[in-house]
């Protein structure tokens, strides 16, 4: 016997029908919301340069691509976050200059994963990039169709989060520690290592009052309003305040979406502050340990590839997404069933193959075989009805209710026509 | 109030972790430590504890099995999990060291053997001094690699030194102190922020009673 573990590699997965259908159910709402927005869909190729990925500097670690060479010995990856290629297609579009590119797109993201030995190397990402609109509007608006497509799936459950990667890097100036200690101090933020932090900055040659904002910034989470107001009292230069300021200003922008209350504030989502500029994103579902959404403003990265441009963006971990719904008991899966499964004998197949053209016309699920094969569909659980085409009348067994009853064609086309029952998903 | 699961590093930790939690009045009537059972709720079956192996407990609490773990910072750091690391319980005291029966000089152009149940923390340590490593990964009684001719050097944990001594190995040097953590899942953080805080906030206090009286009684 085969063994199966060995036919499919750790962390990828097949998809099966009644998964699917609810994967694509899920992911077409999503799309119709991003449609809405006035975004559209873009594609990039599956596999693209190494160098392409290298160059927008810390989005991907290297370890975490999958790497293939081709036949002139260059090295390709498969795609590891769409982002970055939209950026490259950005920066084709830039000599028009005063164009606002809006695009979404749903495709499967590969990413080697070391360190969480369970989970998916490749998942479906869909999301939108807003490209040339520096205003807190464009921030705002990218927020608020996130919401848009939770509140489209029947989520009222979930949380954003709202960061500013400007606020610490305003702190930075203050401080003078080389790269290393930054990074560390940055790391103990992010963990919310309250007393390590506390450690650090005891050591540190600042001012105390530098020393209080470096102690008090893994505190800044929760209220938008309540942390707002306390960050402002830690403000120490300028773009400290310029980021306060932008950031407040989206959360006035939501708000108007009618959306406040899903936000909070968290100053100290600081661990992509290399690749972001300035307001983050960050969406959760109660219940659910993992982070659905996750995105923001990242204004350097079009000018890796020559271009100047601001952008901002989000996307969505639809696969996290579908097992956060599972697990908060909001995807009813239903299985997919065929309405109908004809079955003749080889004197009236003909006469069967027009009634099921019929039948697939009007949107039914028809699936039709020989008379000798009847045993296999009459214990099938995923049928509706039987019909068999054997003479002139044809005989319509009804597995539901287990009835049998006989009938003219016209007849039964015009039940079918009539029946305002839905037999299928479509 | 949110349901809130905690993971607690079975054996010590997790008593000192049941002991701490019972003083900010959260009580586990089934516990007891002689219980095999692996799951016990509180009082008000809000909370449940589930006891796993150490070096499990980042696992559950970054996939959010469960919300709060208790677990020593030396599984932390080895674990590299993403994980928030909001409290230092400050029991469970211990030091992360180098041992070896002889002088070690570094940088001899030759690779150091490290042994170890450690190895990202090794391999840390001796980065940052600049020292090329082999590492041999072991599951216990590391002490025994140096002096069988395994491995030139150690990375363990030692709590007293009494084993190393025993054993003919000297301290090289302490990478860092180490002691039990109170780490939570940041999803959790961010949407059972206030029932997380009061628990929080409860062994705080607890804590800071418990250190008063130390210093009075020393």
């Amino acid at each position: 016997m085969v063994r199966l573990e060995n036919l499919i590699p750790q962390g990828v997965q097949d998809t099966h029908s009644n998964v699917y259908e609810v994967k694509e159910r899920i992911i077409s709402n999503i799309k119709q919301v991003f449609k809405t927005f006035g975004y559209r869909q873009i594609l990039t190729p599956t596999f693209e340069y190494y160098d392409l990925f290298l160059r927008a500097k810390r989005t991907i670690r290297k370890d975490e691509m999958f790497k293939l060479i081709d036949e002139k010995g260059e090295i390709l990856v498969l795609r590891p976050d769409i982002t970055t290629p939209i950026a490259r297609v950005a920066a084709s579009y830039s000599n028009q200059k005063d164009n606002r590119l809006k695009f979404f797109y749903s495709t499967n993201i590969f990413r080697i994963n070391r360190e969480n030995n369970c989970s998916r190397k490749e998942f479906t990402q869909a999301g939108i990039e807003y490209i040339g609109n520096n205003s807190e509007d464009a921030d705002g608006e990218i927020c608020a169709a996130a919401i848009e497509c939770f509140l489209k799936c029947n989520i009222a459950d979930f949380k954003i989060d709202l960061g500013q990667a400007a606020f610490f890097r305003g702190l930075v100036k203050e401080i003078d520690i080389d790269n290393e200690e930054i990074k560390k101090l940055k790391d103990l933020i992010e963990h919310k290592n309250f007393a390590e932090v506390k450690e650090i900055s005891r050591k540190l040659n600042v001012s105390e009052k530098v020393k209080d904002v470096i102690d008090k910034m893994p505190y800044l989470y929760g209220d938008a309003d309540k942390v707002l107001q306390m960050a402002k009292t830690l403000v120490l230069n300028k773009e400290m305040e310029d980021s306060l300021i932008n950031l407040q200003n989206v959360y006035k922008v939501i708000c108007d979406y009618g959306f406040g209350n899903f936000v909070s504030v968290d100053l100290g989502l600081i661990n992509h502050i290399d690749y972001y500029t300035g307001v983050i994103f960050k969406g959760y579902l109660n219940n659910y340990g993992k982070e659905v959404m996750s995105g923001g403003r990242y204004d350097d990265l079009v000018s890796e590839y020559g271009h100047e441009i601001p952008a901002t963006g989000m996307g969505i971990n639809v696969d996290e997404l579908i097992e956060a719904m599972e697990s908060m008991d909001l995807i009813d899966e239903k299985s997919s069933k065929t309405d109908f499964v004809l079955i003749y004998t080889e004197n009236y197949r003909k006469e069967a193959v027009i009634l099921s053209r019929k039948l697939r016309d009007w949107g039914k699920i028809v699936e039709t075989d020989k008379i000798e094969n009847t045993k296999k569909y009459t214990n099938a659980s995923d049928i509706t009805e039987i019909v068999s085409v054997k003479d002139e009348l044809l005989s319509v067994f009804d597995k539901n209710s287990g009835t049998e009853y006989k009938c003219t064609v016209a007849q039964f086309l015009n039940k079918v026509f009539n029946s305002k029952e839905v037999f299928s998903i479509h | 109030m949110d349901n809130i699961v905690i993971a607690a590093a079975k054996g010590r930790l997790a008593e000192e972790g049941i002991r701490l939690l019972e003083l900010s009045g959260i009580r586990f009537p089934d516990y007891s430590k002689k219980s095999r059972k692996l799951v016990f709720l509180s009082e008000d079956e809000n909370i449940k504890m589930v006891m796993v192996k150490p070096g499990d407990v980042p696992v559950y609490v970054e996939r959010g099995t469960c919300d709060i773990g208790i677990v020593g910072k030396d599984v932390l750091v080895e674990s590299r999990a993403n994980l928030y690391e909001i409290l230092d319980l400050g029991f469970g005291k211990c030091k992360m060291i180098t041992a070896a029966t002889r002088d070690i000089s570094l940088n001899r152009g030759k690779k150091l053997r490290v042994a170890t149940k450690y190895p990202n923390m090794a391999k840390d340590y001796f980065n940052n001094k600049g020292e090329m490593i082999d590492i041999i990964k072991l599951n216990g009684s590391v002490e025994l690699a140096p002096v069988m001719g395994l491995s030139d050097i150690i990375v363990d944990i030692v709590e007293t030194g009494k084993t190393l001594k025993e054993n003919g190995l000297h301290i090289v040097d302490t990478i860092c102190d180490l002691s039990a953590r109170l780490v939570v899942n940041k999803v959790s953080f961010k949407t059972k922020t206030e029932t997380i805080e009061k628990i929080v906030k409860s062994i705080q206090s607890i804590m800071g009673e418990e250190s008063e009286v130390n210093i009075e009684n020393s």
